[in-house]
């Protein structure tokens, strides 16, 4: 896998473009394989498919063409689309496409966008990571049958062509179908560089091809990882200390030990485990265990003493980001009005609806993991190091997951499952409560940023100044990288330097390391980075009398792509025609990166004592859609999600724990505040970008806007419901 | 203890009465359709039929079961079951699809017993049961598509 290639031919603005970002990261497979030991292996492949060509896919003699998907699917879609573009470039029939998973770590699943050495999901990489991949994969297979084609019906390989699972001579009509000659293609020399289709060609690519995966969603036969079973196993159920990074000093189990099915009761590294035989009596031990927790000094933290934290990091001199340029303080001098504002985000929890879990079996130097994970590279490195064994020989088996958003990755659930299934010596299942799960997630980093934004004499910006003040994810999942790269972290990312070409930007980092774990949230960075830097726009447009759909779409004005998601975003709501009582707000998004332009625009009604979201629109141009509709059901339930944190998520802390444990408390977007969504997809050009997380980073700041227009209110501190609105 | 899951009567020996339904559906009896979510019946996620009406079966204990016909996804069945399946399969409802089991047994009863819902009745039945995926729209796309079918 080349960097480069990926992202060859793109057009670079700025220091925050998809190219910015990878010499952000470079090279960390050394570093990954000291620090957390991850093998590229060919662990994780208990049986290879019958009829594999190569990584991506399978012919079998019945003309199923199986893809073989290395990447997870926690509901975005990606084996769908995935599976179509090996079709596409094979020139299967549809219906005669299949799709299985694999976790295998060999270096053609190796996410090539993202922290080198990884098998990965993440970063909404999956098509655009490994279009070429997948493509070259299939377009070499092709050839090998059009040359096992040939000799069977004694023609030239340039009169055949490919298609419906077929290898038909042009002349004569006589074909051979993928069946009939896989087992005598896999014998043809393997091409090195073969043709790739022309976009004409690529029939399935752009096409609204239904789901694949619903069928075993509707019936329930699909499997995630808390349904995957070992043989002859044990259940296990784990309460963890009040604070991040608690440990267990005593424990009284008198009482629970002698409980019905209790096989073993012991400390794990944050917490306590009771194994038993049933689940339910694990659960019921558990509740009867006491047990004492050593003194950490995470235990005062409090949401009070986080923002403390965060606002003297704030006075902190920090580091400069990537694409500051031109002189701010000058030109703020020269501005005639310079807006300042500070905006702050809680902590968050994924709350995927699938609770954590993890199922080991440890038998000597064999070890298998049954779980959802994002990266089976990190699950068996987490294992291996809690074990004290080789990465390469932890086998992996993931299905579906159910939910992601960033989560799935299991320092904790996998460790004290290897941990639990050693001691017990028989395999374990490790199974967190919903509280342990919301109360000991990887959680969205709070934050902190202060800004100020000059304009000049004909209303356009002239300065942007951004300073945050917030944890890094990059330092928290993977230190030993951070170590190599520091002080750039990803919070840096499109903080400045964005598209609306500011003359005079300059971004401040500030790292303020926080007493919870922090990792990856769908729409990361750009979520609060975004928050500031649209609302200020929105801001500036007010503050100058100006229309703020007007207001951007001059700022944008000399790229068309921009103007046409704007416009298209304000056509369809009919912005500026609203039925009486209700208000709009608008954002915007562009990130290469994603190769995204999004327009949001959330439109709200009521007052701020009973405020509804009555619709969200967002049109989204992220290049070649391969599937129109996979792409715009996920910038919808991007929407929706960014939309329910925006609303009402909040991670609060008090004595080091985070104080919300369940869905009463942590409060997630529900169907009867679900506002409609309309979503669509403009397709451009060749190259596929990303539809996973966009929809959740605008569409915050879009509903603060709107709720602006509403109320008069401009509320910077998010979840906006319980600071100064109330939805209905 | 007897349990009557989906038409068979099932024997669990030795079974703690307290335990919640869900864990005997799926670690009992290993029918894993039927989803932990909250263990507090704040989600819907474990969502199930008891008498053809919907309950959080990690909120129902077998103690109060008794002689009641409990029905899964796995077997859920009947014209108005059948319409919502065929109306989530039409609609890509599913994204991670975790919750989809409990959105669909709290349909199906929605639509037995309410076989032309307003907007507001789906809104008040279906909200038990959270999709973190937000396929809200999609649900509701769904329901009015299977509502429609149903009535023709």
């Amino acid at each position: 896998m080349n960097t480069v290639e990926t992202s060859s031919g793109r057009e670079i603005v700025g220091g925050t473009s998809r190219r910015g970002f990878l010499e952000g990261i470079g090279t960390t497979a050394f570093l990954l394989a000291f620090q957390l030991p991850v093998s590229p292996g060919r662990a994780g492949e208990p049986s290879g498919v019958s009829g594999q060509f190569n990584a991506f896919l399978a012919i079998g003699e019945d003309d199923v063409v199986t893809a073989i998907i290395a990447q997870t699917e926690g509901g975005q879609g990606n084996s769908t689309g995935m599976t179509q573009v090996i079709a596409a470039e094979l020139g299967a029939a549809w219906p005669r496409m299949r799709y299985r998973f694999t976790t295998e770590r060999r270096p053609e699943y190796i996410n090539p966008m993202l922290y080198e050495g990884l098998v990965l999901t993440a970063g909404s990489s999956s098509i655009p990571g490994f279009y070429g991949a997948m493509r070259r994969a299939a377009a070499a297979t092709r050839e090998m049958l059009v040359a096992a084609a040939a000799k069977q019906l004694g023609v030239s390989p340039g009169d055949l062509s490919v298609s419906e699972s077929k290898v038909t001579h042009s002349h004569s009509g006589r074909y051979l179908t993928f069946g009939q000659l896989a087992a005598a293609a896999a014998k043809e020399p393997v091409p090195a560089e073969p043709r790739l289709r022309a976009r004409k060609e690529l029939l399935l690519i752009g096409q609204p091809l239904d789901r694949l995966d619903v069928p075993p969603k509707v019936d329930g036969s699909a499997r995630f990882g808390l349904d995957l079973e070992a043989p002859d196993m044990l259940y296990a159920a784990v309460r963890h200390g009040p604070a991040y990074g608690s440990t267990v000093a005593a424990i009284d189990d008198a009482k629970a030990k002698s409980m019905p099915g209790v096989r073993l009761i012991m400390a794990v590294p944050q917490g306590l485990a009771v194994v038993a035989d049933q689940y339910w009596q694990a659960v019921k031990a558990l509740a009867e265990v006491r047990e004492t927790y050593a003194s950490h000094p995470n235990d005062n933290a409090s949401s009070t003493t986080v923002e403390a934290a965060l606002r003297r990091g704030l006075e902190q001199p920090g580091h400069p980001t990537m694409g500051s340029h031109g002189d701010v303080a000058t030109a703020m001098k020269s501005a005639v009005k310079v807006l300042e504002a500070e905006f702050s985000m809680p902590f968050l929890s994924h709350a995927c609806m699938e609770p954590v879990s993890c199922t080991a079996r440890v038998s000597g130097d064999q070890v298998e993991l049954w779980l959802s994970t994002k990266s089976p590279s990190l699950d068996a490195g987490h294992a291996a190091r809690a074990l004290g064994i080789d990465p390469s020989t932890v086998v992996v088996h993931n299905e579906y997951q159910g939910g992601d958003f960033g989560r799935r990755s299991g320092m904790e659930h996998t460790t004290e499952a290897v941990l639990l299934a050693k001691a017990a010596g028989r395999p374990v299942k490790v199974v967190w409560t919903r509280e342990e799960d919301l109360r000991v997630d990887q959680h969205r980093t709070a934050f902190l940023g202060r800004v100020r934004m000059g304009l000049g004499a004909d209303g356009t910006p002239v300065a942007y100044e951004a300073k945050i003040a917030c944890d890094g994810l990059w330092q928290r999942l993977f230190p030993w990288f951070y170590a190599k790269k520091k002080p750039v972290d990803l919070p840096v990312f499109n903080l400045v330097g964005g598209a609306y070409g500011i003359p005079n930007e300059a971004g401040t980092y500030v790292n303020v390391p926080l007493p919870v774990r922090i990792g990856a949230f769908r729409g990361n960075n750009d979520t609060h980075n975004g928050f500031m830097l649209e609302t200020m726009i929105d801001e500036a447009a007010h503050a100058t009398g100006a229309d703020p759909l007007a207001y951007r779409r001059k700022l944008l004005s000399k790229d068309a792509r921009s103007i046409a998601v704007l416009d298209r975003a304000a056509a369809i709501v009919g912005w500026g025609k609203t039925a009486p009582g209700h208000h709009q707000g608008i954002a915007y998004l562009q990130s290469e990166f994603y190769r995204c332009r999004l327009a949001v625009i959330a439109e709200v009604s009521g007052t701020a004592d009973a405020l509804r979201v009555e619709r969200l629109v967002g049109v989204c141009d992220s290049g070649l859609a391969i599937n129109p509709l996979l792409a715009e059901r996920a910038v919808e339930a991007g929407m929706i999600f960014g939309l329910s944190n925006s609303m009402s998520e909040r991670i609060s802390l008090a004595g080091g724990a985070p104080e919300q444990t369940n869905f009463d408390t942590y409060q997630v977007l529900r169907i009867d505040q679900a506002p409609d969504v309309i979503v669509e997809i403009i397709s451009v050009g060749d190259e596929p970008g990303s539809f996973g997380e966009v929809g959740t980073m605008p569409v915050g700041t879009a509903l603060g806007n709107a709720i602006f227009s509403a109320t008069g209110k401009r509320i910077r501190t998010q979840p906006f419901g319980g600071n100064g609105v109330t939805f209905v | 203890m007897k349990l009557t899951v989906n038409g068979q009567e099932r024997v669990l020996e030795g079974v703690d009465p307290d335990m919640p339904l869900l864990w005997a559906i799926r670690d009992l009896l290993g029918l894993k359709g039927t989803k932990f979510g909250c263990g507090k019946a704040l989600c819907g996620a474990c969502t199930v039929h008891l008498d053809g009406q919907p309950v959080r079966s990690c909120q129902t204990f077998l103690a109060d079961v008794g002689d009641g016909k409990v029905t899964t996804i796995e077997a859920i069945s009947g014209p108005v079951a059948e319409a919502v399946k065929s109306a989530w399969i039409k609609n890509n409802v599913p994204q991670c699809g975790y919750c989809q089991s409990g959105q669909i047994m709290s349909a199906v009863a929605l639509l037995e017993s309410n076989p032309k819902p307003s907007r507001d009745d789906v809104n008040s039945a279906m909200s038990g049961n959270i999709c973190r995926c937000g396929t809200y729209p999609r649900i509701r796309a769904a329901i009015a598509d299977a509502s429609k079918h149903l009535g023709q």
